[in-house]
Parts: structure tokens; C-alpha cells; sequence
């Protein structure tokens, strides 16, 4: 068993074979001989923490995603069940586990996470997005004048 | 009478004056109100939590949402294409301007396109609406770059 520290202090412990989702770990436990040493993660706060490993746990012995190669393959938002129960109950923290999972380099998380914002986007008009994310238009009025320009083919709805 | 008259008269003026000066307080109170909701709504995008993504993320999360963009040319001239919701590509990059500056950089989102084109054959129109009809496709096309097509 090897501990994690979170950025607040709160040490998780877990095997090896669920760290090595992550190829940070990977590479870090390949040094770490000692597993009394606690790993320290600087950037992932425990509430995130928890759910990440959560999720290695979940599919620890799975295959591991192989990098894409292709970049004209076909799009299709496709989410496995548990996968999407996983993430729409931590959908408020969806983000942090984004980013998580970008540091830590745990390539399956960050497609679910980003697949299931993607999905939240996908059949939004412009206006619902903003209000969606709580972003506020900060465009100049000449690039709204050309957007305007570019859409005048699309109904505004 | 006369004395009568002239007061209510000049109680209607009063409550003319009155009906002004509410009138006023509405709208200032009304403009307070806009501003306090600009306000608020800058204060919440500060700390939405999607700022916080890197630009290489939220590129990523867009090439998910943008598999497909879909529009269509039913008849000319054309008024509607088709609804901007189909288009992610266009929503996306309509949002904000670092939505469209990312979106911009993103050739891969504007080379997947869907194009329904059912335009009766053999009937001429005027150029300007075969321009118009046009108009998307070349817009996705000049911005798909050298990416590989997906039509």
C-alpha cells in the first residue's frame, strides 16, 4: 500500500495497481522503493482526490487507453454507465476532477470528464452556454457584428 | 364651486407630481437593479470553475462537442438554414472571446460537417442566394484549414 498527502493534508491510501492509472504515479512509484514515504500531491485537493481514486479503483486491471493516432476519426460522445453515474453525481467538482486528472495524467478520466462537459454543451445555443457556465460575453461589438454576420443563415434559438 | 374646483384641481396636479416622482424612483431603482445583476453576473463568471481549464482542455472539450455540424439548404432564397444549436462549431465559438479565439485555433472542429441540400434542380436562381446558401460551408471550409474533411 503506498499514502498520498492532498494539497490540505489528508493522506489516502491505495495499491499499486490503482495508482498506475495514472502515469505520474507510474513513473513516480518506479523510484519509490520505501512505501512508508507518503507522495505528496500539491495540486489535488482531497474532496477531488477521493473521487480519482474512486474511479482507479473502479477500473483498476483495465486495459489501459492507448493514445489516439487517428485525429479524423468519427466524434460520438459515448459514456459507459457507470462511468456516467460516476461523474453527473460529482458534477459539481467535475472540473477539479478535469484538472486532476490532467496532472496526475489518467487518460481515461480526463475523456470521461471532458465527454461529459462536452455532452453538457452539445444542442446549447450560445446564450444557454453562457448562462450554463456563468460566462459573460466580453466580445468587442465589431467581432459581434461579425458574428452576427456569420450565424444570419441560423435561427437564433 | 369655483373653490371646490380649484382644489381638486389642484390635488390632481399633486398627484400628478407624485406619480412623476414614482415614476423616476421606478426607473432608477430599475437601473440600480440591471447594474447590481451585471454585476453579480461578472463576479460569478470570475469564479466559474470552467475559467479555471487551461486553453489545451477546453480545446479538447470542444473537439468532443463538435462531432458534427449539421445545416441545411431546404429551398431559395434561404431564410433559415438550419438552428446555430446544430452547429456547435458556431455556438462555441459565439460564446465568449476566449471561446473564440480557441475555437478559431481549432481547424479539426470546422472540418465535420453535415450539409442537407435539397434544392429543387434545373431552376435558376439569382447569385446572391446561391452566395447565401453557400455562406456556412465556405465559412467552415476557410476554417477547417488543411484538416481532413469529415462531410
Amino acid at each position: 500500500m503506498f499514502t498520498l498527502l492532498s494539497e490540505d493534508g489528508i493522506s489516502f491510501q491505495a495499491e499499486r495497481d490503482v495508482l498506475e492509472r495514472s502515469v505520474l504515479l507510474k513513473n513516480m512509484l518506479e523510484d519509490v522503493q520505501d512505501s512508508s514515504n507518503s507522495i505528496p500531491l500539491p495540486n489535488v485537493a482531497s474532496a477531488v482526490l477521493e473521487k480519482v481514486l474512486h474511479f482507479c479503483e473502479h477500473h483498476r486491471g483495465d486495459p489501459l487507453p492507448v493514445p489516439e493516432e487517428d485525429e479524423t476519426r468519427m466524434r460520438k460522445i459515448v459514456i459507459e454507465d457507470w462511468d456516467y453515474d460516476f461523474i453527473s453525481a460529482n458534477c459539481d467538482i467535475v472540473f477539479e476532477i478535469i484538472m486532476a486528472a490532467n496532472y496526475l495524467d489518467i487518460k481515461d478520466l480526463l475523456d470521461l470528464g471532458c465527454k461529459y462537459v462536452a455532452s453538457l454543451i452539445k444542442g446549447k445555443s450560445t446564450e444557454q452556454i453562457r448562462e450554463l457556465f456563468h460566462i459573460v460575453n466580453d466580445l468587442t461589438p465589431e467581432e459581434e457584428e461579425k458574428i452576427k454576420k456569420e450565424n444570419q443563415w441560423a435561427e437564433a434559438v | 364651486i369655483t373653490v371646490i374646483l380649484k382644489n381638486v384641481e389642484r390635488d390632481q396636479e399633486d398627484y400628478e407630481t407624485e406619480i412623476c416622482r414614482l415614476e423616476a424612483r421606478v426607473l432608477f431603482f430599475a437601473t440600480q437593479q440591471e447594474r447590481l445583476r451585471e454585476y453579480s453576473a461578472q463576479i460569478k463568471a470570475l469564479t466559474s470553475p470552467i475559467r479555471k481549464l487551461p486553453n489545451e482542455l477546453l480545446g479538447r472539450i470542444f473537439d468532443e462537442c463538435c462531432e458534427m455540424n449539421h445545416f441545411s439548404v431546404k429551398q431559395l432564397p434561404v431564410k433559415t438554414a438550419c438552428s446555430i444549436r446544430a452547429a456547435p462549431a458556431m455556438a462555441v465559438s459565439s460564446v465568449c472571446a476566449r471561446w473564440r479565439r480557441i475555437a478559431l485555433s481549432l481547424p479539426a472542429i470546422w472540418s465535420r460537417i453535415c450539409l442537407l441540400w435539397d434544392v429543387k434542380a434545373g431552376r435558376a436562381y439569382p447569385e446572391p442566394e446561391y452566395e447565401k446558401s453557400h455562406f456556412p460551408t465556405t465559412i467552415f471550409l476557410t476554417r477547417s484549414l488543411a484538416h481532413p474533411l469529415d462531410v
